[in-house]
């Protein structure tokens, strides 16, 4: 046998390639691989060629034809193979190099994750992005938000394993936000009563313009619908993204978005947007100002240089939104004022000595005492008493009684008066002689005491006590001592049953009193009350604007304004008092610029201010006039506040949505004309256009209402 | 007999059947039937009978139970009982147990089994459990390599078990097979020691020629075993009644072309260079002749060409089943003039071919079918008359064809073809095919490329398996199931007769080793023990190849290259 | 048909941001799902014995859902650049993988036919053989040429110019752009320096051209066959660490919740 090839160049093109073995054998690349190969786990196993064998005390060579049949050299004499293969360091396949490559990465990422969960500041590392600037203000650890997640890695793990509800998150958001109200998490902060109610309101509204239909709203609604009523309310993170950046804005949202829960959806607030209802006015408006007569004549006729501008009378608030009305005494005041202060008329009667038919009771033998005769000076002396008045003797129990005797008789004429009402007529002018004299005698106290005991329960204390602190008991002794002089010792002398003084039936005064008559004449017009002589009565007059008494007399006597069918003497007494008040010709004419409301549920009260905006309140609907007038030019308001009919001179005196036809007021702030025409939308749509992108539903709506 | 020596001895004998045929067996056998009563005059020339007997046929002593054919093995010999006589196994294979047979059982993995490959595969390459080599008791083998023997060790017991019939001295059995190349039918073996002559079937052929009688008997057998069956599995002879059959049985003419071993033949061409192929492919049908017949390839391959310029050009091929002529034949019935042959038919390697003569056809086929049917026959794929080898050269290119066909890789059933314009050369094939043979590939991603196409060292499952014919043991084997041609590990001796065979390199000779990767030595002479290897198909796993399953780029197919549709589409898709 | 899911997807995000709801949870989902799948295709190249369908099928699906990530993965971040340590991280990791996959899809699909079109077929772990063996038989022809002819011109020569050339793999990233440069560059100068040689040495000097052409041939090869796998050395392993910092993104996220429906 020839020597044939050692190893060294026995590479069969024909033995299988075998790309799956991790290892080759370090001399393949030499193209002389081992038959052997290496083991599985790369080491060489160096080995003989062959392993000779023994025949008959001789060693033979046992290499194969396929290895190069046997060798001249023989094995060694001790049997092993002359053929030692070298050593070769096995090399890895591909594959198996790909293996350890991704293997080494594989841990290696394990690794750094680890070390992010391990290492202090993991917060920092394991944070998605930086918060808003607000918020990274105030938070600087995860678990201030995010309360489920203790700070340890191992904690996260848990929590990642059991869904922890997100709404301990959005209450951990509340506990800062307590401007949100009860039910926050609720839509728009209402309880789903509230929102079903709005739902069927608006539903019950005609849509004007009938809003086109979006196509991606209702899409998203069809399939992912949110579920607006479950108990756990929405999560804020359900609008409120935070983690994305010192810059992001938190409460951006397309109106879209704000669309997918509502019934209806449209376009934009310039196409298909539900037309305004009767915006703004909603209620007349509480002080009586008739802008068209106003415009049409008044100001016309008013020989003065100032013009009429909106602006004269209205200016925006501090905050820039509501437009208010200026005060009385640069705007009505220049017109109004002297109708208040008006002399011409009587003003409304404190204490009242009524006209009495004296002959006919003294022929029948009823004994009245002093009483002031007929005289010139009397001729406007009423023969009844009265409200103001009455309201006092209603403190005194007797006068029910004479009050139901004397009904349709009148006191100036008691010719064919029978014995039981001229006796009634008797103990009244005895009852009024003993209020007199408490007033007298007793003075505030006792006053305060008997309008207490009467109004107790409809009015409240102050305003009584108002009331009977502005008695002038001064001058009702002057009453007394000019008209009654001996009324002091009548009353005295019926308590104790004594003989009644006597005097002359015609008290003159003397003529000292005449000079203190002067005197006190011009102190009384200063308070306001005065003796008014031709009608034997104490009387009041405001003396300007806002006149404390009267609007305490307006207020208790619109009390008695009810609409229980039987009514309480009381309330009577008050209605009477309401009617001489509140008439737009009473003193002051309160009631002509100060409307009165009522209605079913609530007492009327007359509303001495115009609108008041209420403090700091969401409501679904935010207008700010501000820079909307200092947008628009000069007669900006008339833009969108439009007169409903041209400026003309009054055509009645009174318009009958305040003053009814019995000249009283009109009490129903609902049943009204507005001087204006309620706005549309048009002309919001000029400048907040699809276009301008200032049509989007958070320009002018809210979402937390509260 | 001096003059005897002096006659010079033929070429054909220069190799053989067996060096161990003395002239004294010879002149033994020449007293026996039938060859006692042969006339010697009628071998002429220099074929002489003893000249046959000396050189084409051996002498096999069998002890008891020796496994003289087993079922389903390819012989290329049929035998004559000279002494003692023999046992046929009757019905199917369920008698005699295929692993005592040394065939490997079917078996498919489990599911588990499958899955445990994940872990249970060895990490070490070709390793093998040498236990299972210390044999399945069942198992016995006498003799060492070719001449190597599997015996039955309990024929009592066989033959109780299973119905069996005997074959007496002077009977031959085995000739169909020899001659049809086609599987053994049944199993043979010794019933007490015997003298069998076993004479290949170049001999036998000759024999034939001269012995009328011979001729008849074996003719007949022929006829009545194999050629009516295949006569009737012919599509276009479907409709045909037992009658018809049997007239066409009976007028059908058997023909074998080329040599039986082309496999050793056809790679010494492979070396001198493939262009000069088509001389060593002799002719069956030439081109312009009038049609004499329908030929049917019974079993081979055979190659339709067509003159073109000074060569000939490759216009497709047959496979067994597939016929010739027909298309001439009826249009000359249906033109009335008879029309010559448009190609040439040539063995390639080996071929057995069946002719029916064109009256019968004209009488049996064309005059039962309407005129209108046969113009425009061939519209319709399902039309057994539309049977066509043609390829169509359109699409696909012609040198493709001639590259298939001269490297008879149109023998394959399950030719791996990869698109080397699509394969990455991932190796995730040879990873798979590897990680379902315990770690070894059983294929080689590497082999000849033609139009960007590689025919891969992978065993393609031959049609005509040369590979199996020499193997001692019946180690290689077709499945009966399937009919992949796969290897029992256990009973392979080693000796790499398959792998010398096989023309396409697609048969590995392996040294096995142990759990612990040294190789198992055999115990006299050291020397590794070597297994032959090769692709079983992954016929034991479920969903076929696994390599053409793992192929991420759908550039590898195991194609069937008697499927020439599914081949054109393939390469034209 | 990508295109189309891919609009399809980008739709239906919209349509979620829109009702509000948590479109980062559901894309963040559906993307870690989805490169599960695609890392899964290696799974079942380790499995080749299970019924796990065609490799050519799983890759397709792996391309189409591959592109597809790159829209999830899009809407998932919003577009936006994270700002978070760990989600920038994720970000590199993914669009190193997912250009990665890109560029080896390119390749997987252009360098076969180039490989079809110059050298001879050859096993990737079998070229350093070759190219030994190529080197082994020129020293041969040329040192015997040595002996044959007194002048040293070709060995010369040789030493100089070509043993670095023959001696290991040149030019990968020339080859690799399909650069005929230097191997023309160093034909030229062969037969410039042809002029210096008697007969026998111009024919060794053919025989040298030849072997030159050959080994580039093979250097050819192993620069397309090496770039067809080793771009998977970028493509797998920064799966794994995709996957690992996915894993962790999914419980941070999760135990820090904002809780959208």
């Amino acid at each position: 046998m020839s020597d044939g090839p050692s190893h060294a160049s026995s590479f069969d093109e024909n033995d299988y390639a075998r790309p799956n073995q991790p290892w080759q054998c370090g001399w393949a690349a030499e193209g002389h691989a081992c038959p052997l190969g290496p083991t599985p786990r790369g080491l060489c196993r160096s080995a003989y060629e062959c392993s000779p064998y023994k025949d008959r005390e001789s060693w033979v060579c046992a290499r194969t034809q396929a290895r190069g049949g046997t060798c001249d050299e023989g094995p060694l004499p001790d049997g092993t193979c002359c053929k030692q293969i070298q050593r070769c360091q096995p090399t890895r396949s591909v594959l198996s190099r790909r293996g350890v490559l991704s293997f080494t990465v594989f841990a290696a990422s394990i690794a750094l994750a680890l070390i992010i969960l391990g290492s202090p500041n993991r917060q920092r590392l394991v944070s998605p992005g930086e918060l808003t600037s607000q918020h990274s203000q105030v938070v600087d650890r995860c678990e201030e938000c995010h309360p489920g997640t203790v700070s340890f890695a191992s904690g996260w793990l848990h929590d990642s394993i059991d869904d922890n509800e997100a709404q301990p998150q959005s209450d951990q958001c509340l506990q800062c936000h307590t401007e949100l109200g009860p039910n926050a998490k609720q839509p728009h902060g209402q309880t789903s009563a509230i929102l079903a109610e709005l739902t069927t309101l608006r539903g019950k509204q005609p849509t004007e313009s009938p809003h086109r239909y979006n196509g991606e709203v209702t899409t998203a609604k069809a399939i992912f619908s949110q579920s607006a009523d479950s108990q756990a309310g929405l999560a804020c993170a359900t609008c409120h993204r935070e983690h994305r950046g010192k810059m992001a804005d938190l409460k951006a949202l397309t109106n879209e978005q704000c669309q997918v829960c509502h019934a209806e959806s449209f376009r934009g607030f310039s196409d298909g947007h539900p037309a305004f209802a009767a915006y703004p006015y909603k209620r007349r408006t509480r002080l009586y100002f008739d802008h068209l007569s106003h415009y049409g004549e008044h100001f016309a006729a008013a020989e003065t240089t100032r013009a009429r501008k909106c602006s004269d009378c209205h200016q925006p608030d501090s905050a820039g939104r509501y437009m208010l009305v200026k005060e009385f005494d640069s705007t009505c005041a220049e017109c109004h004022s002297h109708q208040i202060q008006d002399d011409t008329t009587l003003g409304i009667a404190a204490i009242s000595l009524p006209a009495l038919d004296v002959d006919a009771l003294r022929k029948n033998g009823r004994e009245i005492g002093q009483w002031p005769r007929d005289y010139p000076l009397h001729v406007e002396a009423a023969s009844t008493i009265s409200p103001l008045q009455r309201l006092l003797l209603q403190s005194y129990e007797e006068y029910e009684a004479i009050q139901t005797s004397l009904s349709g008789i009148d006191l100036g004429d008691l010719r064919d008066a029978d014995s039981i009402q001229l006796q009634s007529v008797e103990s009244l002018v005895w009852l009024l002689k003993e209020s007199l004299y408490d007033i007298v005698k007793k003075g505030h106290p006792e006053i305060h005491r008997r309008l207490t005991s009467v109004l107790r329960g409809q009015v409240s204390e102050p305003r009584i006590a108002t009331l009977a602190n502005s008695y002038p008991v001064v001058i009702a002794i002057e009453m007394q001592e000019v008209w009654l002089p001996l009324l002091l010792a009548e009353v005295e002398a019926r308590r104790t049953g004594a003989e009644l003084p006597q005097a002359d039936a015609v008290a003159t005064p003397g003529p000292g009193r005449v000079i203190q008559k002067e005197r006190r004449e011009s102190e009384m017009l200063a308070s306001g009350w005065y003796l008014h002589g031709s009608s034997l009565s104490l009387r009041y007059r405001p003396n300007g604007h806002a006149d404390p008494l009267l609007k305490t007399l307006v207020d208790i006597s619109a009390r008695g304004v009810v609409n229980e069918s039987r009514s309480t003497p009381t309330q009577l007494t008050l209605h009477d008092l309401f009617d001489q008040v509140a008439s737009p010709f009473a003193a002051g004419r309160c009631t002509k610029c100060h409307s009165v409301d009522h209605d079913q549920n609530t007492p009327a009260s007359a509303n001495w201010e115009p609108y008041q905006p209420p403090l700091d309140q969401h409501k679904f609907t935010r207008f700010s006039h501000a820079p909307h007038v200092t947008l628009l030019s000069d007669d900006a308001c008339s833009k969108c506040h439009l007169f409903n009919a041209a400026p003309a001179p009054a055509t009645s005196l009174f318009r009958t949505e305040f003053i009814d036809s019995r000249w009283r007021p009109a009490m129903n702030p609902l049943s009204f004309e507005s001087n204006f025409i309620s706005m549309s939308n048009i002309g919001c749509a000029e400048c907040h256009s699809d276009e301008s992108g200032r049509d989007r539903c958070l320009t002018c709506h809210n979402y937390h209402v509260h | 007999m001096p003059t005897f020596e002096s006659i010079q001895r033929p070429e054909r004998w220069a190799i053989p059947f067996s060096s161990e045929m003395t002239d004294a067996d010879v002149d033994r056998l020449l007293t026996i039937e039938p060859f006692a009563s042969l006339d010697p005059t009628r071998f002429r020339g220099k074929v002489t009978l003893r000249g046959i007997l000396k050189n084409d046929t051996r002498l096999l002593r069998c002890q008891p139970g020796d496994i003289v054919v087993r079922q389903g093995d390819w012989g290329n010999s049929a035998f004559l009982v000279v002494t003692g006589n023999v046992r046929v196994e009757l019905g199917s294979a369920a008698n005699l147990p295929s692993e005592i047979l040394g065939h490997q059982p079917v078996r498919r993995k489990s599911l588990l089994q499958i899955i445990a490959q994940l872990w249970k595969n060895s990490s070490e390459p070709e390793v093998r459990d040498v236990a299972a080599y210390r044999g399945d008791p069942r198992i016995g083998t006498r003799g060492t390599g070719e001449q190597t023997r599997v015996y039955l060790q309990d024929v009592s017991a066989v033959l109780s078990k299973c119905q069996t019939a005997t074959i007496e001295a002077g009977q031959f059995f085995g000739e169909s097979a020899a001659l049809g190349r086609t599987p053994r039918q049944a199993t043979v073996f010794a019933e007490r020691s015997t003298e069998l002559l076993e004479i290949r079937w170049q001999g036998l052929r000759d024999l034939m020629r001269r012995d009328d009688a011979l001729q008849k008997h074996i003719d007949a057998v022929f006829r009545e075993r194999a050629l009516k069956w295949f006569l009737m599995n012919t599509p276009i002879f479907h409709h045909l009644g037992t009658d018809d059959i049997n007239k066409l049985v009976a007028e059908a003419k058997f023909e074998t072309h080329g040599q039986y071993d082309w496999a050793g033949s056809f790679k010494q061409l492979a070396q001198q260079g493939i262009d000069s192929s088509l001389q060593h492919e002799p002719l069956i049908a030439e081109e312009g002749n009038h049609a004499n017949g329908v030929i049917i390839v019974r079993s081979g391959l055979a190659r339709l060409s067509r003159r073109y310029e000074h060569g000939h050009r490759t216009i497709g091929y047959l496979t067994p089943g597939q016929i010739f002529g027909l298309d001439e034949i009826i249009d000359g019935w249906l033109g009335k003039t008879p029309k010559p042959l448009a190609n040439s038919l040539r063995a390639i390697g080996i071929a057995n071919v069946v002719t029916i003569p064109t009256p019968l056809i004209e009488k049996l086929l064309l005059e039962k079918s309407d005129r209108r049917d046969l113009t425009r026959r061939g519209r319709a794929t399902a039309d057994p008359l539309a049977n066509r080898p043609n390829i169509d050269t359109t699409r696909i290119s012609s040198d493709f064809v001639e590259f298939l066909v001269e490297n008879r890789y149109i023998n394959g059933t399950a030719t791996m073809l990869i698109d080397m314009d699509r394969c990455t050369r991932c190796d995730d094939c040879v990873r798979a095919c590897a990680s379902i043979h315990d770690n070894n590939p059983r294929f080689q991603r590497r082999g000849p490329i033609q139009n960007n196409i590689m025919v891969a060292h992978a065993c393609m499952q031959c049609e005509d398996p040369v590979c199996v014919i020499e193997c001692p043991t019946g180690a290689i084997h077709r499945q009966m199931e399937g009919g992949q041609v796969v290897i029992n590990d256990q009973t392979c001796v080693g000796c790499s007769a398959c792998a010398n065979n096989c023309p396409y390199n697609a048969i590995r000779m392996v040294e096995v080793r142990h759990r612990d990767g040294d190789f198992i030595r055999d115990d006299v002479k050291h020397a590794p023990i070597v297994k032959a290897t090769k692709c079983d198909l992954c016929s034991d796993q479920l969903g076929g190849p696994a390599c053409q399953r793992a192929c991420p780029h759908d550039a590898l197919i195991r194609m069937d290259m008697r499927d020439v549709q599914q081949l054109t589409d393939w390469y034209t898709r | 048909m990508v295109v189309v899911a891919a609009l399809m997807l980008v739709w239906c995000s919209g349509l979620m941001t829109t009702s509000l709801r948590d479109t980062a949870r559901t894309s963040g989902w559906g993307l870690f799902a989805m490169i599960c799948f695609l890392a899964a295709y290696n799974l079942r190249k380790k499995l080749p014995f299970l019924h796990l369908g065609a490799s050519a099928t799983w890759l397709q699906l792996h391309i189409y859902f591959g592109l597809l990530t790159a829209v999830v993965f899009g809407v998932h971040v919003g577009w936006r650049v994270p700002n978070g340590l760990v989600e920038s991280l994720l970000t590199t990791l993914y669009l190193f993988v997912f250009v990665s996959g890109v560029i080896g899809l390119f390749l997987s699909r252009s360098l076969p036919k180039r490989l079809t079109t110059r050298g001879e077929e050859v096993l990737f772990e079998r070229i350093p053989i070759y190219r030994k063996r190529i080197q082994a038989e020129v020293e041969a022809f040329v040192f015997d040429g040595l002996e044959a002819s007194e002048s040293t011109a070709v060995s010369q020569f040789y030493t100089d110019r070509l043993r670095p050339f023959f001696s290991q793999t040149r030019n990968y990233w020339q080859h690799l752009v399909q650069s005929n440069r230097s191997r023309f560059g160093l034909l030229k100068e062969m037969q410039a320096y042809g002029r210096y040689l008697n007969d026998s040495e111009r024919e060794v000097m053919m025989r040298l051209v030849t072997s030159v052409e050959a080994k580039d041939d093979l250097d050819y090869q192993f620069s397309l066959q090496a770039t067809l796998k080793y771009w998977l050395f970028v493509h797998v392993p920064l799966t794994y660490a995709l996957l690992v910092f996915a894993v962790l993104h999914l419980l941070l996220v999760s135990a820090f919740a904002g809780g959208i429906s």
